[in-house]
């Protein structure tokens, strides 16, 4: 609904991997946000054998060792409940992980089908399915998350579909503009007149050259998908205990930021750190991929 | 470049010269300090409605300080039960069923009208007509008033006026002009109007955030130059900010601090501590239409493997003590010689062989209230408590409303247990809590192990019958029931909640609170020291 | 060009219709008691009962809507379950406060980030550049929650230096109120000279403002350096080099003329971001705006309320989008509004 010109994105066929990454490693601040990238998610994968303690920070007690300081013994201190902070952060890489994915996928599942439908029929179809789109992007971004979480009553499940919910306009409106874009080009008339069906068109062309701007767009978000996530949590509206959700533990850690200030601090910089490498990646990528359209 | 580098130079100086005026001139000594008459508190008490005829809600806390009853319910351990509040002194007749109350002369409502037989008669009707906690007076029969100053009430079945009389929910006095207004008009109280016979009137009311009581100048106890003329209460739901709040000098009294750092306040040595028992307490449910907990030797196996001082520790740092049965201490029908379960893992493991489930096996869902913090505490160490004895449990914290609302749903779709934090209306937890929370009942309501055995509910309905007639045979039937739930343990009983008043050097504050009224702060009584 | 705003506006009205009847559906369709809510914590069957009839919501699902949309057009927004106030009357009524907020937050994102980001455009691939651009990111990564808990527990609880929650303290608001003029605490205590109410007010705002303002800071500075940067490989601007302008010139008149449109979508995304974040900020530093109305209704399952501030929100982030487009229209005639 915006008046500004939707820069096309790059039509120039999917660039070779080994090209990105040797122009990533040519710029610091994306191959700093790569290096935070790829140790997040070896320690997702990783984390019950990095955690000093997986279980507590699967989320056991230990009501002897509550709100002790860092030092050797337990690294980032332990929380209210005596559990080891270090063990629960590592752990908590793990919902942060799936949850972001599973909202972008979501997000991308819903709104590229209805992106190229609505791109490559037009018409009133896709007019109508655009007018769906623009509402879901009328609601302001996270406000529609927190209704839809609150209302469900509160899981992390339930604020990642509402998350969802609020993402998939963006990639359908990318997916349509990718396709309206391609759908000028001659080889694919010239696919046609081969006999070449539809949805095989839509398939291979338009899907290959929409993958590198959804993937841009996709590590951009994850970014932006961790810090909705945490917000949620910390409000109570998102991953309750004992899930260790870094949000949920910045709010478990609020009332005593002052006196054992650990049990808040490391959470929140464990999603501040994600949420900038995520960041620095994605504006890294889109330099490369997309030089046009992106900074 | 160097005119470009010059002028980066100078707006940085200028940005420092900015930071440093701002930080001088803040730290340069702020407003915080009180003014005189003026006592300062920040509560989370909201304000469902203005109405005291309505009222059954946090706005509780208002209530007690705008309106009074006939009488007040003592604390317990006092010499007697009851102290007199609008009447001076009261006698009991025909069994229980004639109660007559005498009152105080000269006091007068807000609004000048005098208090008259009267004024009580129409209070009390109203309240057993449209009162939000109405069913107090269910067994109400008529209201005499030979004289402007003698009430007599008479019930259908001998009751406990004076208890019920006493209650914080249902029992206001409120003139007569405002309750004929408020018949004609439900919504007479909300602009914020009062008119009761309080030491307090409501001065304003900002939605969600303030409330200013002003003294009442005709009080009828009095005034001296030691108690504040004037209160304001900051409507703060997070105790976090209550807490700052009170280590800023903002406020005099925070009402609800943040549990984990009361230690570290009270340490400092700059409030002394009073100490509030209540009457709210926590149970566990287990749903007993459902297996495995359709199982009395499960339930008690359970009931073994609970860590009742741990969950005291941690859940509620210290602040309670472990129930006995759902009556909480203090209140009647209270009984040292109900029994109550230890933690014995051994026991719990050697139940569940017997019960069918060697090393346990099972699973089960255990839901409390997303937005209460004791609970999200002590709900893992349950967890993990019953992990040892093989029992795995999945918690579910749910906002209480859903909460509740699924748990009345379809008991056998339900919960296995049901974790909820409850206390009487007014001080009988004999019609209250062993009724509510145990009696057998066509749709579930608060009795959420959905408990339903015969021989229990007779004991209740025998022991309220009786109550009016007899207290001690009442006790001898209710203390048969709580055995009951000992040995069928429908439920776990955790622990009674204690609340700790953090008072400054500045005031004092006895008798600010009283067990028989949960939520409520009575601001009169409260005096600068010194 | 009125054309097409009517039918704009005609489409914002239908996705306002859309948005209220998603929220309404949301909200009624899951489990829980509105009565329950009403009432408060421990209600009896018989209240509950009662209440439920009182409040129509034992009528059924399209009749309430129905009832709610006729409603909506009168202007009567609903009764909060949980404090009884009138739900539009509630939202306009902390209207300000929150607004007080996002216009400083908004100031000092605009003021700090634009020459910020025109001055590193120039300096595009040195240190300070780079400082800046990570700078820039860091300003979008901060958790907005954890950041206000940060800037909290340094500046009150260590350094003493400013309040750490509300608005007022409650000697101004109580004892010395300043006199109402615009609803901005600070603008009314300036324009009415109550120099320590100005002071209190100032005091408390500080801490707020600057956590809100951390992610627009961010984005606009760093939208502003990228459309710079874009503006000034451009070659009208190395004619205007050639034809002698003074680089001054050539920056801050001509390049960023350019490049304000890109910086202008931006400005207007964040503003919808600032509805959102003075959720967490309300809620942290004890601000009585829409944010801490909302959070609360959120919690409490207060769906007029959460209905009510859904509408608002979209209805604001609608009309700014349309602010920004018609403003883009102006600065930027390569912009066709379709």
């Amino acid at each position: 609904m915006t008046a500004v010109t939707v820069a096309t994105p790059s039509l120039a066929p999917s660039t070779g991997v080994r090209r990105v990454f040797r122009q990533l490693r040519r710029d610091p601040t994306g191959m700093l946000g790569a290096t935070i990238c790829t140790v997040f998610l070896v320690t997702a994968a990783l984390a019950p054998l990095l955690a000093p303690n997986a279980a507590q920070g699967r989320g056991a007690t230990d009501v002897g060792a509550r709100e002790l300081a860092p030092g050797w013994a337990h690294l980032f201190g332990t929380d209210h409940l005596g559990r080891d902070l270090l063990s629960r952060v590592l752990l908590g890489s793990r919902p942060a992980l799936g949850s972001a994915a599973a909202v972008v996928a979501l997000a991308v599942l819903i709104g590229v089908p209805i992106g190229l439908v609505a791109g490559f029929r037009g018409g009133l179809l896709g007019e109508a399915l655009m007018r769906v789109t623009d509402l879901f992007l009328s609601f302001p971004p996270l406000l529609l998350a927190m209704v839809i979480a609150a209302l469900l009553g509160p899981t992390l499940l339930h604020a990642a579909i509402a998350l969802a919910i609020s993402w998939w306009p963006w990639y359908a409106r990318l997916t349509r503009s990718v396709t309206q874009s391609l759908r000028r080009e001659p080889f694919i008339d010239a696919a046609r007149v081969f006999g070449v069906r539809e949805p095989v068109i839509l398939i291979r062309h338009v899907l290959r050259n929409a993958a590198t701007p959804i993937l841009v767009q996709a590590t951009i978000d994850g970014g932006t998908v961790i810090l909705a996530i945490g917000s949620l949590s910390f409000l109570g509206l998102g991953a309750q205990p004992p899930t260790p959700d870094w949000g949920l533990m910045v709010a478990d850690g609020r009332t005593t930021v002052l006196t054992e200030w650990w049990i808040a601090t490391f959470p929140g910089l464990a999603i501040f750190v994600v949420a900038l490498g995520l960041n620095l990646l994605g504006d890294a990528l889109r330099d490369i991929l997309d030089p046009r359209s992106g900074r | 470049m160097r005119q470009r580098k010059r002028s980066i130079l100078a707006v940085a100086l200028v940005a420092l010269a900015l930071l440093t005026a701002t930080a001088a001139w803040a730290r340069s000594g702020s407003r915080s300090t009180s003014s005189p008459g003026l006592l300062r508190v920040a509560a989370t008490a909201a304000v469902t409605t203005w109405d005291p005829i309505k009222s059954f809600s946090t706005e509780v806390l208002y209530m007690a300080n705008i309106y009074e009853p006939l009488l007040y319910a003592n604390q317990p351990g006092a010499p007697t039960a009851f102290s007199p509040g609008l009447a001076k002194s009261w006698s009991r007749s025909d069994g229980g069923r004639t109660w007559t109350f005498h009152l105080r002369k000269g006091v007068t409502f807000h609004d000048g009208e005098a208090l008259t037989s009267s004024a009580v008669k129409g209070s009390i009707e109203a309240a057993a007509a449209r009162g939000g906690a109405s069913f107090i007076w269910a067994q109400l029969k008529s209201i005499d008033t030979p004289d402007p100053l003698t009430v007599v009430i008479h019930m259908k079945t001998p009751s406990r006026v004076d208890l019920i009389a006493s209650s914080e929910d249902g029992a206001w006095i409120v003139c007569p002009s405002a309750v004929a207004a408020e018949a004609k008009d439900t919504n007479y109280f909300e602009s914020g109007k009062d008119c009761g016979t309080g030491p307090y009137t409501l001065k304003s009311y900002s939605a969600g955030s303030q409330v200013v009581l002003q003294a009442y100048s005709h009080y009828w106890r009095g005034w001296t130059a030691r108690r504040y003329q004037a209160v304001v209460i900051e409507i703060t739901p997070e105790a976090i900010v209550q807490q700052q709040m009170l280590t800023s000098g903002q406020v005099d009294l925070a009402l609800s601090l943040p549990a984990e750092n009361i230690k570290k306040l009270t340490a400092g040595g700059k409030y002394s501590v009073l100490v509030r028992n209540t009457s709210e307490n926590y149970t566990a449910f287990f749903n007993t239409t459902r297996p495995p907990l359709d199982n009395v030797l499960v339930r008690r196996a359970l009931s073994y493997a609970i860590p009742y001082s741990d969950i005291i520790k941690v859940g509620a740092y210290g602040l309670g003590t472990q129930s006995r049965g759902p009556v909480p201490k203090g209140i009647f029908p209270w009984s040292a010689k109900t029994p109550q379960y230890r933690q014995n893992l051994a026991q719990a493991k050697a139940l569940l062989a017997q019960a069918g489930h060697p090393g346990g096996g099972f699973k089960l869902t255990l839901t409390y209230a997303a937005e209460n913090q004791a609970e999200g505490r002590f709900a893992p160490l349950i967890k993990d408590a019953f992990s040892k004895v093989g029992v795995n449990v999945t918690l579910k914290p749910i906002l209480f409303n859903q909460q509740w609302a699924l748990a009345k749903a379809n008991p056998k779709k339900a919960q296995d247990i049901f974790l909820l934090l409850y206390w009487p209306t007014y001080s009988d937890a004999g019609s209250d809590n062993l009724y509510s929370l145990f009696h057998s009942s066509a749709k579930p309501f608060f009795n959420l192990s959905y408990f339903n055995n015969p021989a229990y509910d007779k004991l209740i309905d025998t022991g309220s019958g009786i109550e009016g007639t007899s207290i001690p045979k009442a006790q001898g039937a209710f203390s048969k029931a709580m055995k009951i739930l000992y040995d069928q343990a429908p439920g776990a009983y955790l622990y009674d909640a204690k609340l700790l008043l953090l008072v400054p050097h500045s005031l004092k504050a006895t008798n600010a609170v009283n067990i028989n009224y949960p939520f409520v702060t009575f601001f009169y009584p409260i005096q600068k020291a010194g | 060009m009125l054309h097409w705003l009517g039918r704009r506006l005609l489409t914002s009205f239908v996705t306002l219709f859309g948005i209220t009847t998603i929220t309404f559906l949301l909200a009624r369709v899951i489990p829980s008691d509105p009565a329950a809510v009403y009432i408060g914590p421990l209600a009896r069957p018989a209240e509950i009962a009662r209440v439920t009839k009182q409040l129509g919501l034992d009528r059924p699902l399209p009749v309430q809507y129905v009832k709610y949309l006729r409603a909506l057009l009168r202007g009567d927004w609903g009764t909060s379950l949980a404090t009884k106030e009138p739900v539009l009357g509630g939202i306009v009524h902390r209207l300000p406060a929150t607004l007080e907020l996002v216009l400083l937050a908004m100031l000092i994102a605009v003021v700090i980030g634009i020459p910020l980001g025109v001055l590193t455009a120039r300096r595009a691939g040195r240190a300070s550049d780079a400082g800046v651009r990570v700078g820039s990111v860091i300003g979008i990564s901060m958790p907005v929650f954890w950041l206000g808990l940060l800037l909290q527990a340094i500046f009150s609880g260590k350094l003493g230096w400013l309040p750490a929650t509300s608005r007022l303290s409650l000697e101004t608001s109580v004892l010395q109120p300043i006199p109402h003029h615009t609803g901005f605490a600070v603008i009314d205590a300036l324009v009415s000279g109550d120099w320590s109410g100005l002071r209190d007010a100032g005091e408390h705002v500080v801490l707020p403002a600057a956590t809100l303002a951390a992610y627009p800071l961010g984005l606009i500075t760093r939208m502003t350096r990228a459309s710079m940067l874009d503006v000034l490989n451009q070659d009208y601007i190395r004619t205007a080099r050639t034809f002698g302008l003074s680089e001054r010139l050539i920056q801050w008149r001509l390049a960023l003329r350019n490049a304000l449109p890109a910086t202008l979508t931006v400005a207007g995304l964040s503003f919808a971001y600032l509805l959102t974040g003075t959720f967490f900020v309300e809620l942290v530093y004890d601000w009585p705006g829409i944010g801490q109305f909302g959070t609360n209704a959120l919690l409490n399952q207060d769906y007029p309320v959460i209905m009510g501030i859904t509408l608002f929100g979209a209805i604001g982030f609608l009309s700014i989008n349309l602010a920004v487009d018609i403003l883009q229209a102006r600065l930027d005639p390569r912009v066709r509004l379709e």
